[in-house]
């Protein structure tokens, strides 16, 4: 008899272990017990978007606030990084995930791990009006040595640049989206890049006419970009995968990001298991 | 994470590159800021109420703000005004015109510092200004003027990182520029830090010894 | 303009983060000064030894270096500080170097005869310091100190390049929303003209206050 109950009993404790995966990731538990989730965002939009009273918002920060709501966290604190600062801070645990519009990119991927596709969109240059150096591709920089391209350091725009041929002296890098879009005013750079929709956003901001937009942009991937967390947050990762997957099904998530301008057919198609290597 | 000399090698031709503008941005940088701030202590010495007015609370403003947001503004939005300068010679001009207001201050103690009998002698032997200037008063107030404006020399060099938030590509944008695209952090930023050492140091110990050698002589 | 004043509540947040940077830094600065000051004057070699290495590494090298040192490479290490930790470490740590010269030059300046007429009171070297000799070093100290709590201001600013949202960060925030440049930078000059001056008038009437009946000459540089 006792036997069988010591049978049992084990049999009852494997079980029992054997749902510690179907539990919730210790990240998630965390969050849920603060009550908010602290996100990097990149204050560019649409993707993001801080309104007159700091408030975060932006295609990308609501994607995040909806996923993070079915999870169960109620509240988003929003941290604006530049892009080039959001992997280490990813990485220092500053912030528990990153989003608005940070690119998968292969080389991303051995410091961090993204969820699914959220934002997928086009390239853009910013010119000014009339094009006169014809720059509709990264290649076409790269034939004109003498030109200046500017854009943010460490974002997918600089590798395209570097990966098509433009040379590095070539690049001048700016600090904020704006201050890009000044040089070129000034004529201090040839070409502004950066995403698609950041780029119209920031043209129809600034209402010259002395500058135009070239979009889309061919010989670049479509630009997808994903939540993105720390290498060691695989549960959570699979969590917010979940979640979002559900957005997506129940048409919430088309409808958060099309007033943005965004698309919620381009993600459809992408999985972050074909931009990152090894399936990370 | 372990320090790597591959990428420590990797960096250094951009940061050698880095360096010789920092070095020059230092030098035209430091010979704006002794001109300029000899002419604002010369012209301090006015009789006119109004201009000094001007000139206390103009050097006041850009010596109370920060160098940072001048440099955005000389940059940015001169040119929307019709002032558009290099990136290199906004930083340059910035760094100069800033700390024009500081050695401004030295020399006019080290002027005042010139015994008043000095100028009624001058005046006695019909000097006018200019041979008064050159002839009497300043190679007095130098000397002493000296370790003082050599410290400020010193400074500006370790103010160069600042440049990089315009776009000059002086040592610390070298470096930083290398760790946004290749994510290491550690060896770039160490050989800047350890850069900067290897000149102040020796130079902190040069600017001592001038101390000593130019210690003021009262007459 | 009126798009920009529209942000002021960001403006506002900017403001009292970098007076907070300010304040915490210079409490930071000012304990590190008379510590590394002090012990730049010790009797005890190894101390004096230690002092001087700090104060060359930290006067020596560039404050944006030391901020992005402690904010991008020492997590490599392990230590993490939050953004406003780490620029609190790196003003402080670099003002406090040249804070101690300051007071090194301060505590100097007190003539010998105070040191001989402690001594012949017996007083234990703590209780010459603690009454005596700093006491009377203060006063020349605080005009210096002065002029570097406004240098510590202006360098607050240089935080924003490590993602502390001071108002220089906020200045740029409100860059992408308007796309306007020239008011933000405007505005926050004006900001940080104004907490300057009330900062150097309260170092005169402390200044002041210290002063009180003694015939000080100030001693030193500018």
């Amino acid at each position: 008899m006792k036997k069988i109950i010591l049978f049992f009993a084990s049999f009852l404790i494997l079980l029992g272990s054997a749902n510690v995966s179907f539990a919730e990731s210790d990240t998630l538990k965390r969050l849920k017990k603060q009550g908010y989730a602290t996100v990097a965002v990149a204050n560019e939009p649409p993707y993001s978007d801080i309104k007159t009273d700091g408030y975060v918002t932006g295609a990308a920060p609501d994607v995040a606030r909806a996923v993070l709501n079915i999870l169960g966290v109620p509240d988003l604190k929003a941290e604006v990084i530049m892009y080039g600062a959001m992997i280490p801070a990813l990485q220092a645990r500053r912030v528990d995930m990153a989003t608005s519009g940070l690119y998968i990119k292969p080389d991303r991927c051995e410091s961090i791990i993204y969820s699914e596709p959220d934002l997928c969109g086009a390239e853009a240059f910013a010119v000014p009006a009339g094009n006169p150096n014809n720059l509709l591709t990264y290649e076409d920089i790269a034939a004109q040595p003498a030109l200046k391209m500017t854009t943010c350091a460490g974002c997918a725009e600089e590798k395209y640049a570097l990966e098509r041929g433009v040379k590095a002296d070539q690049i001048v890098y700016f600090d904020t989206p704006p201050s890009g879009i000044k040089m070129l005013q000034q004529g201090r750079v040839d070409v502004f890049a950066l995403s698609g929709l950041g780029t119209q956003d920031l043209l129809n901001k600034t209402n010259d006419s002395n500058l135009e937009l070239v979009m889309p942009i061919s010989g670049v991937p479509i630009g997808c970009a994903g939540a993105a967390f720390n290498m060691d947050d695989i549960e959570f990762r699979a969590e917010y995968n979940m979640a979002l997957a559900k957005l997506k099904a129940t048409g919430e998530f088309a409808a958060i990001i099309e007033p943005y301008g965004f698309s919620a057919e381009a993600t459809a198609g992408e999985s972050y298991l074909t931009r990152c290597p090894d399936g990370k | 994470m372990y320090w790597s000399w591959e990428v420590a090698f990797d960096v250094l031709p951009q940061l050698a590159k880095g360096v010789v503008v920092t070095i020059q941005a230092t030098f035209v940088a430091s010979i704006l800021a002794y001109v300029l701030g000899l002419g604002i202590a010369i012209l301090k010495m006015s009789k006119s109420k109004i201009l000094r007015f001007v000139l206390y609370w103009t050097t006041e403003f850009i010596r109370r703000t920060p160098i940072l947001v001048q440099l955005y503004v000389v940059f940015y939005v001169l040119p929307d005004f019709g002032i558009f300068f290099e990136a290199f010679t906004c930083g340059v001009l910035v760094l100069g015109i800033h700390f024009s207001t500081y050695t401004a201050e030295v020399f006019r103690a080290g002027i005042d510092n010139v015994h008043k009998g000095q100028w009624e002698a001058a005046k006695s032997l019909n000097y006018n200004q200019y041979q008064t200037w050159k002839n009497v008063i300043l190679p007095q107030a130098i000397p002493p003027m000296i370790p003082p404006l050599a410290n400020y020399l010193i400074t500006m060099f370790k103010e160069t990182p600042l440049l990089a938030a315009i776009t000059v590509v002086e040592l610390f944008r070298a470096a930083d520029q290398y760790s946004n695209s290749h994510y290491k952090y550690l060896e770039p930023m160490t050989l800047v830090g350890v850069f900067f050492l290897i000149v102040s140091i020796p130079s902190a110990i040069i600017a001592m010894k001038l101390e000593k050698r130019f210690k003021q002589r009262k007459i | 303009m009126k798009e920009v004043l529209a942000f002021y509540p960001i403006l506002i947040d900017g403001t009292i983060t970098t007076i907070i940077l300010t304040v915490l830094s210079a409490i930071l600065a000012l304990v590190i000064s008379f510590v590394v000051g002090l012990s730049r004057i010790s009797k005890f070699k190894i101390v004096r030894i230690i002092a001087i290495i700090y104060l060359e590494f930290f006067r020596g090298s560039s404050a944006l270096v030391q901020m992005f040192f402690i904010y991008f490479v020492l997590p490599m290490w392990g230590i993490y500080f939050d953004a406003l930790t780490a620029g609190v470490v790196a003003i402080g740590c670099n003002l406090g170097a040249y804070g101690s010269e300051v007071v090194r030059g301060g505590v100097l300046a007190v003539g010998k005869e105070q040191h001989e007429a402690s001594l012949a009171l017996n007083y234990s070297p703590y209780k010459r310091y603690r009454y005596v000799i700093i006491p009377q070093a203060i006063p020349v100290m605080i005009p210096t100190f002065g002029n570097l709590l406004i240098e510590l201001l202006k360098l607050t600013s240089v935080a924003s390049l490590i993602t502390i949202s001071d108002l220089t960060f906020m200045a740029h925030i409100i860059r992408v929303q308007t796309a306007l440049t020239l008011e933000p930078f405007l505005v926050i000059l004006v900001i940080y003209f104004i907490i300057a001056s009330i900062l150097v008038k309260i170092v005169d009437i402390i200044a002041n206050k210290f002063s009180k009946g003694r015939n000080i000459m100030i001693a030193g540089e500018n």
